[in-house]
Parts: C-alpha cells; sequence; structure tokens
C-alpha cells in the first residue's frame, strides 16, 4: 500500500511505530487500537459509518475508497443550488404568465 | 374568494412549519425509539434516518428529553435526528439544521405571515433591482467580515468565488428569490405595515445561526428607497459620513471573535473593516427605513389599531413565553419561527427569583415593551376612544402579567410615574415647567427611597460617604487589581473606602496599567480640590443615582473595562460594535456577556461623547417643543428615555424601531428628517 495524499489528509502523517503492512483482502486481519491515535470517522458512498481507531486501519480505509467527509461524494449545495434555480425561475415564470392572464 | 384564499395560506404555513421537520428516511429498518439510556447508542448510529416530529410523538411523555438545533449537519440530515447525548439526567435530541435551508424556510413563513396583512393601494418601489443588489453587496460584506462566525456555526461555509463552489451561489440565489419575494409582498401592503408594527416584538426576524436578521434586510431596502425618492435632509448624512470616516480609520483589523449571544442579528461580531462597513452602512439605512415607512403611512395611522396590535401581541408574547417554557417541543418551533435571538425560558419560575424574560432577548426590553402597550391602550381607554370590553381587559391583565413577570421596576415605577403625571395633566393644565417641576420630585423621592435600600458590596454600611463611591469601588473591584495577593477587593476597599487614598492603589505595582482611561478620568474629578458649596460632586452624585438605581455594580464594570483613547470617546466606535469594548481592556474580568446596562452608555461607545450629547440634546428639544398631553407617544418618549438610562434596550432592533417610531410619532406635523 502506498501512502498517498489522500490518506494522508485523512489519517494524519503514519506515526513511526506503525508499521506498513499490506492488509489486501484478508478477512482475518485484526486492526489494534493505537490509543494514541485520535478517532477518525470515515464514509462510504452509501453513506456507511465506520470509526477507526489506529493509522494503519485509517490507510486501510481509505485506500479503499472511504472518505472522512461525506461531501466528497455530494455535493449537496450543487444539487440545492440546482433545485431551488429551477423551483424559482418556474415559479417567476409562472407568475408572469398569471398576471398576464389576470391584469388587475 | 377572500376565506379561501386565508386558508390557502394557513394551509401553507402549516407546511412551513410541520413538513421540513417530518420527512424521515425511506428506509423502514430504522425504528423511533423511546430515549432512555438504552437508546443512546442507538441514535448515535442510526443518525438522519428519524425525523423531529416521528421522535417527538414517540417521546411525548418523556420530560427529560430537550431538542436542540445541530446545525452543524449535512442538508439531508435537515429536520432529522443527528445524535443523543446525556448531560446528567436530561437527553439532549440533536436536530440536524442547515444555514442555507433555515434561510429559505424562515423567510417564507415570515412572508406568508406579512401576507396576512390586510391590502392597501400600491406602492410602486423605485430601482427594486439595483436597491437589491445594493443589499446583497452589504449582505456579501457582512459574510466575508464576519466569516469567523459562519466558520463555527454552518457546515461547509466558503465563500470563495470559484465557479465550482455551489455554497456562495447558493448563498446569493437564496438572498435574491427572499429579496423578491418580500418586496413583492410588501409592495401592495406598504401602507398598512405600520399598523402591525407591535408584531416585531413577537417575530424578531433573526435567521438561525446567522448574525443578520430579516428586519435589516427589510428596512435596509425601504432606507435605500427614502435615499432615492425624498428630499431628505442632508446635513445629518453628512455628520454621519465624518463619523463613519473616523470609524474605518480608527478600526483595528484582528481576529478577535465577539460571542454576539442575545444580541445575535444585530451586533457586529468580529473586527474587520467590511463588517463595520456593513454595519454602520446598515444602521444608516434601517433608521432611513423607519423614516419612509412613517412619512408615507402617517396620514393612515390608526392609533386604535396600534394600541390593539399592541396588547394582542404582549398577550401573545406572554402566553407563548410560557407555553415555550412548559414544553420543549413549542420552544423549538418558537425559537426557529419566530426569529428569537436566545431559545425561550425553559422555566416558568423567574431568574433567582428575579426576572423572567419569556420569548425576548432580555427581560427589561420586554418589560418595556409590556409597560408601553398597557399605558398606549389605557390611556386611549381614558380618553373613551377604545371601548374597553372583556376580551380587551383580559388581553391588557396578560399584558400586566407579562410586565410582573418580566419584574422590570424601573418600567413598572415609570409606568405609573406617567400614568399620574397624565391624570394630573387631565385635572389641571400643565405646561413644561410644572411637568419637570413634578418629575424632579418624583425622581428624588425615588432615589431617596431606594438608597436606603442599597447593599454596597465592599462597604459594611450604606451611607453618602460610601455610596458616593460606589461606582469607583464597583470599577476598582472589576479592574483586576493587586494581581498575585489574597483578598484583593479588600485591599481596594481598605485604601479607598477607609483610608481616602486612592493614589497608593494607582501606585501599587502593576495596578496603573490596569485601570482604564474612562475610570482614571472619573476618580480625577471625584479627587479634585474644587468644591462648590451645596453642589455635589457630579461623580458623587452619579454614584449616588447609580446605587439608587441598583447600577453601580454594572456601571463600575463599564468603567473598569471602556479604556477608550480620546478620540473614541469622542467619536465612539461605530454603531453596534461593542467587540473591542468586550474584548479590549480587562478582558474576562466578569462571565459571560454583559452589556453596559445603560443605553446612553450604549451610546458612547457607538457613538462616542460627541454622539451622546447630540442624541441627548435631540430627545430633549423633540420632548420640549412637541408637549402635547393629548398625544400618549409624549408620555411613552419620556418613558423610554427615562428606562435607557438603566437598559440596554437600544442595542435591540425592535426596541430601536420603537424607539424612532415614538420619536416620529411627536414630531407630527414638523419635519420628518
Amino acid at each position: 500500500m502506498e501512502i498517498t495524499k489522500k490518506i494522508t489528509d485523512s489519517c494524519g502523517e503514519k506515526p513511526e511505530t506503525t508499521e506498513l503492512v499490506d492488509v489486501g483482502n484478508d478477512p482475518n486481519f485484526v486492526f489494534e487500537n493505537d490509543p494514541l491515535f485520535e478517532r477518525v470517522i470515515l464514509y462510504d458512498p452509501e453513506a456507511n459509518v465506520i470509526h477507526v481507531n489506529s493509522w494503519l486501519e485509517c490507510a486501510h480505509y481509505v485506500n479503499g475508497g472511504w472518505v472522512n467527509d461525506l461531501n466528497l461524494f455530494i455535493n449537496e449545495e450543487r444539487i440545492f443550488f440546482l433545485t431551488i434555480l429551477v423551483i424559482s425561475t418556474f415559479s417567476f415564470f409562472f407568475n408572469k404568465f398569471l398576471s398576464k392572464r389576470n391584469p388587475r | 374568494m377572500i376565506i379561501s384564499k386565508k386558508l390557502v395560506k394557513i394551509f401553507l404555513l402549516i407546511i412551513i412549519v410541520l413538513a421540513p421537520w417530518g420527512i424521515s428516511s425511506f428506509d423502514d429498518d430504522v425504528e423511533t425509539k423511546y430515549i432512555d439510556s438504552s437508546a443512546l447508542e442507538y441514535y448515535q448510529i442510526n443518525t438522519c434516518d428519524v425525523s423531529f416530529i416521528k421522535i417527538f410523538i414517540k417521546n411525548f411523555s418523556n420530560t427529560n428529553v430537550k431538542y436542540e438545533f445541530d446545525n452543524y449537519s449535512s442538508m439531508r440530515c435537515f429536520g432529522r435526528v443527528n445524535g443523543l447525548d446525556k448531560d446528567g439526567e436530561v437527553f439532549k435530541v440533536g436536530i440536524g439544521t442547515n444555514l442555507l435551508i433555515n434561510f429559505l424556510i424562515q423567510s417564507l413563513f415570515w412572508i406568508v405571515l406579512i401576507s396576512f396583512i390586510s391590502k392597501s393601494e400600491k406602492k410602486e418601489f423605485k430601482n427594486i433591482s439595483v436597491s437589491i443588489f445594493i443589499l446583497l453587496i452589504l449582505f456579501l460584506l457582512h459574510l466575508y467580515g464576519e466569516n469567523r462566525f459562519y466558520e463555527i456555526s454552518a457546515r461547509n461555509f466558503n465563500l470563495n468565488l470559484d465557479t465550482s463552489n455551489f455554497y456562495i451561489f447558493s448563498v446569493i440565489l437564496n438572498f435574491l428569490i427572499v429579496s423578491y419575494m418580500a418586496i413583492l409582498s410588501f409592495e401592495t401592503r406598504f401602507y398598512n405595515l405600520i399598523l402591525y408594527l407591535p408584531y416585531i416584538f413577537l417575530v424578531t426576524g433573526t435567521f438561525n445561526y446567522m448574525n443578520y436578521n430579516f428586519l435589516i434586510l427589510i428596512f435596509s431596502f425601504f432606507g435605500i428607497q427614502n435615499l432615492i425618492e425624498t428630499n431628505y435632509s442632508r446635513k445629518y448624512s453628512y455628520v454621519y459620513l465624518l463619523f463613519s470616516i473616523f470609524w474605518i480609520s480608527q478600526q483595528n483589523n484582528n481576529l478577535s471573535f465577539f460571542d454576539v449571544d442575545k444580541l445575535r442579528g444585530f451586533s457586529n461580531s468580529s473586527l474587520s473593516t467590511s463588517s463595520l462597513v456593513f454595519w454602520f452602512v446598515s444602521f444608516y439605512l434601517i433608521i432611513h427605513g423607519i423614516i419612509y415607512l412613517y412619512k408615507h403611512s402617517v396620514q393612515k395611522i390608526d392609533n386604535l389599531k396600534i394600541a390593539k396590535n399592541f396588547i394582542i401581541t404582549g398577550s401573545l408574547i406572554t402566553i407563548l413565553g410560557l407555553l415555550s417554557s412548559l414544553n420543549s417541543f413549542i420552544n423549538f418551533f418558537t425559537y426557529f419561527y419566530f426569529g428569537l435571538n436566545k431559545r425561550a425560558m425553559t422555566q416558568i419560575s423567574s431568574i433567582s427569583g428575579n426576572t423572567w424574560r419569556g420569548l425576548a432577548p432580555s427581560a427589561e426590553s420586554i418589560g418595556e415593551f409590556f409597560a408601553f402597550s398597557v399605558f398606549l391602550f389605557v390611556f386611549l381607554a381614558i380618553k373613551k376612544q377604545i371601548k374597553l370590553n372583556f376580551l380587551y381587559i383580559g388581553l391588557l391583565l396578560i399584558n400586566v402579567i407579562g410586565l410582573l413577570r418580566a419584574n422590570n421596576v424601573a418600567a413598572i415605577l415609570s409606568l405609573t410615574v406617567i400614568f399620574i403625571l397624565f391624570i394630573l395633566n387631565q385635572r389641571f393644565e400643565m405646561n413644561i415647567k410644572s411637568i419637570s417641576i413634578f418629575t424632579f420630585i418624583i425622581f428624588l423621592l425615588t432615589l431617596a427611597f431606594f438608597f436606603t435600600e442599597r447593599d454596597i458590596s465592599i462597604s459594611p454600611s450604606v451611607s453618602y460617604e460610601a455610596g458616593s463611591k460606589s461606582l469607583i469601588l464597583e470599577g476598582l473591584k472589576y479592574s483586576n487589581l493587586f494581581e498575585g495577593e489574597t483578598d484583593r477587593y479588600k485591599n481596594v476597599s481598605r485604601y479607598f473606602n477607609e483610608e481616602n487614598d486612592l493614589e497608593t492603589i494607582f501606585l501599587y505595582p502593576g495596578n496603573k496599567e490596569k485601570v482604564s482611561t474612562s475610570l482614571k478620568f472619573v476618580s480625577n474629578i471625584y479627587t479634585q480640590n474644587i468644591d462648590i458649596p451645596y453642589f455635589p460632586n457630579p461623580v458623587a452624585g452619579l454614584s449616588i443615582f447609580a446605587l439608587s438605581i441598583n447600577r453601580s455594580e454594572k456601571w463600575g464594570i463599564f468603567l473598569s473595562k471602556y479604556n477608550p483613547n480620546i478620540y473614541e470617546f469622542l467619536f465612539g466606535s461605530g454603531p453596534l460594535q461593542i467587540s473591542s469594548y468586550y474584548n479590549g481592556h480587562n478582558k474576562g474580568n466578569v462571565e459571560g456577556l454583559l452589556l453596559p446596562h445603560s443605553s446612553f452608555l450604549d451610546l458612547i461607545l457607538f457613538f462616542g461623547f460627541i454622539g451622546f450629547i447630540g442624541f441627548t440634546f435631540f430627545t430633549l428639544r423633540i420632548l420640549v417643543k412637541n408637549l402635547d398631553i393629548q398625544n400618549p407617544y409624549w408620555f411613552l418618549l419620556v418613558f423610554l428615555i427615562i428606562n435607557f438610562i438603566k437598559s440596554d434596550s437600544i442595542m435591540y432592533i425592535s426596541p430601536l424601531i420603537l424607539f424612532i417610531f415614538t420619536i416620529l410619532q411627536n414630531l407630527k406635523g414638523t419635519k420628518k428628517d
């Protein structure tokens, strides 16, 4: 496993005491908790949440596509912006149409 | 047709109130559990799945639950449970909210409320697009200037102007939509708006987790219209411009952050030029906006309707305040939909047997409002302009209960005084001279009565000698003097009170720098050698007065913190700028947000001594020149000025608007500018 910027951004720099092990897909691998590591919360694209307790565990999940910020998957502001833009534009023209039909 | 339109609006209001908090996750596997210790982990894992309304219904009878806003949640979590914590016996349920959605929902709610105001003839506003553009620029200045406030309170807050940043686009679009809709609804109701002015005390209009208020937007728009449309007097604007130039030149930009707390929505939270510009321009526009609204509605002002709306509003504030104390669900909704600066009180009992503020941020200002409403209504009833019936008497009583619960003694006493003055005026023809003598006698009697009731915190007995020193004593007490020594207050008391030796206090190592310039100035006046027979030392007189009205400690704290240079003292720091005062000299000498407790001191902070003198001269001149015992607003102006001596009401937008409205009601038939 290569230490990418994504990993250091999410998990911090690798502690000197941590040995870089490639966990791969080993289902029997057990991550040991690092008491000095500040717990990180990671998310996957389905918005599942996992709490990781060591740098190695964190790096493993980040390498597998998990992120520490859900917004990296969903740009909520973009969806919000486009939704209100469409609604307001529609309302504006609908209002114009109504006032043309029923002038006071 | 009218009834069906009203029904549609009521339906719309219900939708706006309930829908955002009623949408749950479509995942049926997530069950809504009753909240107890066993559910802690469940709600910490299953975030953003259960709606607020669902969890409320499930926990309807659960008295240990408190619902709190979690503004740092994602948009998809809006209105849903975003976490659960246990604090003692209380379970705090975090309900997700989001700044962008809040802004839209709250504005929509208020605009629909405005639509209930009956229509008047249409007002053709001028240059609407330009006005909205100016307001938008001001709004962005505010966001940029106070970005620290928003970074703390809003998720993903990002004002970078780049094409991928949809946050800033959403902010701008939100603002444009809300401004346009609000103006559209005001166009057809403009001339009737003034009749509903009292409701700004119920619907305060502060956006959730924002330091911005809906009333700023509205009155700034009216202010711009006033500048475009009318031929207003330029001289005050030029003076204000000179002050503004001074404030900008004196601005010391730094990263300090002022927690606005109950002043939220109407106070600068930072020390940056852009936020300073936003606040002084907005303040100027708000004043113009009120004048604009008043000028155009003056012919249609119906005092009876206004008086009725005052007591209806007062009753609603009292009843909803009580309901919010009893029920956390109502407490949650009143805060959000009325745009309160601060959550309503969660208890019916007063704070330490003292005051009960209900929905309002300050017990003092709401006490003044209740007293104002009661006087106006009773005045018109005595004048037989209002026919009393059981409904009105009931509403009046609710207002009196509100006033008594707020326990604003100054408001109750001054209300009594203006009532006596009013009754005397009915019997005898009084002129300004007799009124002044009457007021002065009442003033002396009140002072004498309360003076004997007070305790001086660092003096064992109440005497003229000790009382005349109370202000300086309290100031010294909060100046962090005699650092490192045990019993620091006793040192202050010993040197100043017992030995009459201020110099030793100032000469003690480290003390000199801690005494503020204002406290030093006041001390110098106190210790001067000039003795005019039978004329008390001004500081001694002020101390006695402060002690009598229970303000010696609060004003002493003000003196310990207020450390201006000569220019700041003369011109102030700008309207609604309290950050440098609060985070400046003797920072942290008191816990929490302790305001100066006098609108006159607030004025000195904002506009300096020159501004204070100008204001005092201006209001007194209005009082003297416009004495009209048939006008209830003349008495109410006296009432407000008396109360401003010991309250910070001018720091809140609704009392400020009420004050300006009261002044304008006294200027009938004269120049409005």
